[in-house]
């Protein structure tokens, strides 16, 4: 942006806009990709030679021309908007079930989406009243600075053109598709925000269970900090006594010793132990019982190590794709055929700790999908690798 | 001719210029657009088109072209006049569609007038009226449909044009689009100074290839790889090496002098002395 400001330069587009004549005769283009024959290895200059260059640049200019018109009336139509970086539909035309989503009752397009029914002349884009060209399209959506939007187009209309459903990646699948919040989703969602620093979602904010389970948790967390059980009403404290979690550290005789201390080693062996005397304590009992209300989960070995290595980097998930005969809902999506993973140029392929940290990403288990990583090259080759993780 | 800044390098729009660039100044770049074809094909690519850094660098430098940034002519809402006009001479595009719409409604049913001549005789008969269906002509079918035409807006036809149609400004870029004094920019503007066509070398994994004519109808004939020393490891010269003579190319070494001045190329292809 910093470039010299003084330096306006006035354009006078060379092409104008075609005449109505034009526009009823190139309504319907007939573009066949170009058919040329096997290459040549060497410039030799004949005549043959230079009459199929010339007939190759035809063609090649034929297909680069092809022009997008429709009725008035054909297309759908959406509105630019810079804030939310999203196109609102304001008219649709066609079937809608696999681009957009909705909020507040309106349904948005996402600026890959918005820009691929763009230039399949499917969709007018307006911005400010004005119909946008292509040209103002790729400034308003992708904008001039290099970024990551440009692989994420080209990977996204590659894809959808391939006949994948491509939407962006979504995390829990099942509480985004059911209505009903349930409290577990709260307390699910309330964990994933303190460990893994991820807002909670707004479908969990506004149930009626997150006030309450949120001043739970904070209740519980004082609680476990302060080892003490102030509030009658906490379910983990099982009498009133303030000091029950504190350990008595004197040095102490068994209850059951008996006097004579002679005797006790023989008796001790024969009949209850000194550890079995300790379970008699009641701020044993209250462990245990503490204990039995505690779900412990084992981790998994991967589970371990993978937060302490700070050199690994972190990849994002940008794209879920869906088979079209699988019977992809936009509004509940399945649990999808791949994750998608977009490296930019000449970024490295990610290790596989990289790539379990990544898988980790999506909470339960059963929704990851295995994960395609896609290189985009300088020269806009497409690489795409599919990577099952045992 | 003006790229205009997208991605942070320079996007061509325009067809004649795309073809320009490409038969004149054997700069190919890479079609990034997606094809308005039927069928939603995947090979079909369609402008714009991207050109590398090092493409769009040696066009600024070759004076070739000049790059500008759009973003904050196109960007900004226009004021009302402007608005006025652009909504003034729409309206008038499509008003101007009335004739030729027509037009092209009475070729398509002189096209077809056979089946709507026998479909109105047969309607006519059906309703006992045999002497109007024996008077009906392809000629007063033709009046008929002429006589009832009505342009509807809704029907009129919208382009959405590629390069930005309306008159608008652009800021000049001078900042350089990629490091001038690097080597892989000066090997690139070396090669295309000898007069060949030099791509990206990714489909090789290597830095550029060596076309001697129009990628579209010629072979690579080098693969070029850029070196940071003059000397090669033997492992690199050996890969590289059996991965050109496999593909019928040869495999061109490109490092600095010594002098850290001029380029030194060195040139590896198969050898069989016994023919």
């Amino acid at each position: 942006m910093s470039g010299a400001q003084e330096n306006t330069i006035e354009i006078y587009p060379k092409t104008q806009y075609l005449t109505a004549s034009e526009l009823v005769a190139q309504r319907h283009p007939e573009v066949e990709s170009p058919r040329n024959g096997l290459k040549r290895t060497s410039f030799e200059g004949s005549a043959e030679e230079n009459e199929e260059l010339k007939n190759t640049y035809a063609n090649l200019r034929l297909q680069l021309s092809a022009r997008r018109i429709e009725r008035q009336a054909g297309r759908a139509i959406a509105i630019w908007s810079d804030d939310q970086q999203a196109a609102e539909v304001v008219r649709k035309d066609g079937k809608f079930e696999s681009f957009g989503y909705s909020q507040q009752g309106k349904l948005y397009l996402e600026y890959y989406e918005a820009l691929f029914l763009l230039e399949l002349n499917r969709l007018q884009l307006e911005y400010c009243g004005l119909i946008v060209s292509i040209e103002q399209a790729y400034v308003l959506l992708l904008g001039e600075e290099a970024s990551e939007k440009y692989n994420n187009y080209f990977v996204y209309s590659a894809l959808t053109r391939a006949g994948y459903i491509v939407v962006r990646h979504q995390e829990g699948y099942r509480t985004a598709s059911s209505d009903v919040v349930t409290k577990d989703d709260c307390i699910w969602a309330l964990l994933d925000a303190s460990l893994s620093n991820k807002p909670v979602p707004l479908h969990i904010k506004v149930s009626q269970f997150y006030n309450a389970t949120f001043e739970r948790m904070v209740q519980l967390k004082q609680q476990i900090k302060n080892q003490c059980s102030e509030a009658s009403t906490d379910e983990i404290s099982i009498n009133n006594e303030p000091n029950a979690f504190k350990f008595d550290t004197r040095k102490r005789r068994a209850q059951s010793e008996p006097e004579e201390e002679l005797a006790s080693k023989r008796a001790s062996t024969t009949g209850r132990s000194l550890i079995d005397a300790l379970k008699d304590e009641a701020s044993y009992r209250k462990f245990q019982q503490t204990f039995e209300k505690l779900d412990i989960v084992r981790l998994q070995s991967e589970d371990y190590h993978c937060d302490v290595d700070s050199t690994i980097r972190t990849f994002k998930i940008t794209f879920d794709l869906h088979l079209h005969n699988d019977g992809f809902r936009r509004s509940a999506p399945k649990t999808p055929t791949f994750s998608v993973i977009i490296l930019q140029h000449d970024e490295p392929f990610p290790t596989h700790i990289e790539m379990l940290h990544c898988q980790r990403q999506q909470m339960r288990a059963e929704e990851r999908a295995p994960l395609l990583v896609i290189s985009v090259s300088e020269s806009k080759h497409i690489q795409a690798f599919l990577y099952y993780i045992s | 001719m003006y790229l205009t800044l997208l991605n942070g390098t320079g996007y061509v729009f325009d067809v004649d210029d795309y073809m320009e660039l490409r038969i004149k100044h054997r700069i190919v770049g890479a079609l990034v657009g997606t094809a308005n074809s039927k069928g939603w094909s995947s090979s079909e690519a369609a402008l714009p088109v991207e050109l590398t850094k090092c493409e769009t660098q040696l066009l600024i430098d070759e004076g070739l072209a000049i790059l500008v940034s759009k973003a904050a002519s196109l960007m900004k809402s226009p004021t009302p006049e402007i608005l006025q006009e652009y909504q003034e001479d729409f309206a008038a595009r499509l008003k101007a569609q009335a004739d030729s719409l027509k037009a092209e409604k009475l070729r398509e049913t002189e096209r077809h007038v056979e089946k709507i001549l026998s479909g109105k005789r047969n309607k006519l008969l059906k309703q006992g009226k045999s002497d109007e269906a024996a008077a009906l002509t392809s000629q007063s079918v033709i009046q008929e449909v002429a006589n009832n035409f009505e342009f509807d807006h809704q029907n009129a036809l919208v382009e959405l044009p590629c390069p930005h149609l309306a008159k608008h400004t652009a800021q000049l870029w001078t900042e350089p689009i990629c490091d001038r004094d690097s080597l892989k920019y000066r090997v690139f503007r070396d090669l295309w100074g000898r007069g060949k066509f030099v791509t990206c070398g990714d489909a090789f994994g290597a830095d550029f290839l060596i076309y001697p004519g129009d990628p579209m109808l010629y072979h690579a004939s080098h693969i070029v790889i850029i070196q940071s020393t003059p000397a090669i490891r033997p492992l690199e010269l050996i890969s590289k090496v059996r991965l050109s003579v496999i593909v019928n190319k040869s495999c061109v070494f490109a490092y600095e002098a010594a002098d850290g001045k001029t380029i030194v190329y060195q040139t590896v292809a198969w050898c069989n002395p016994s023919k």
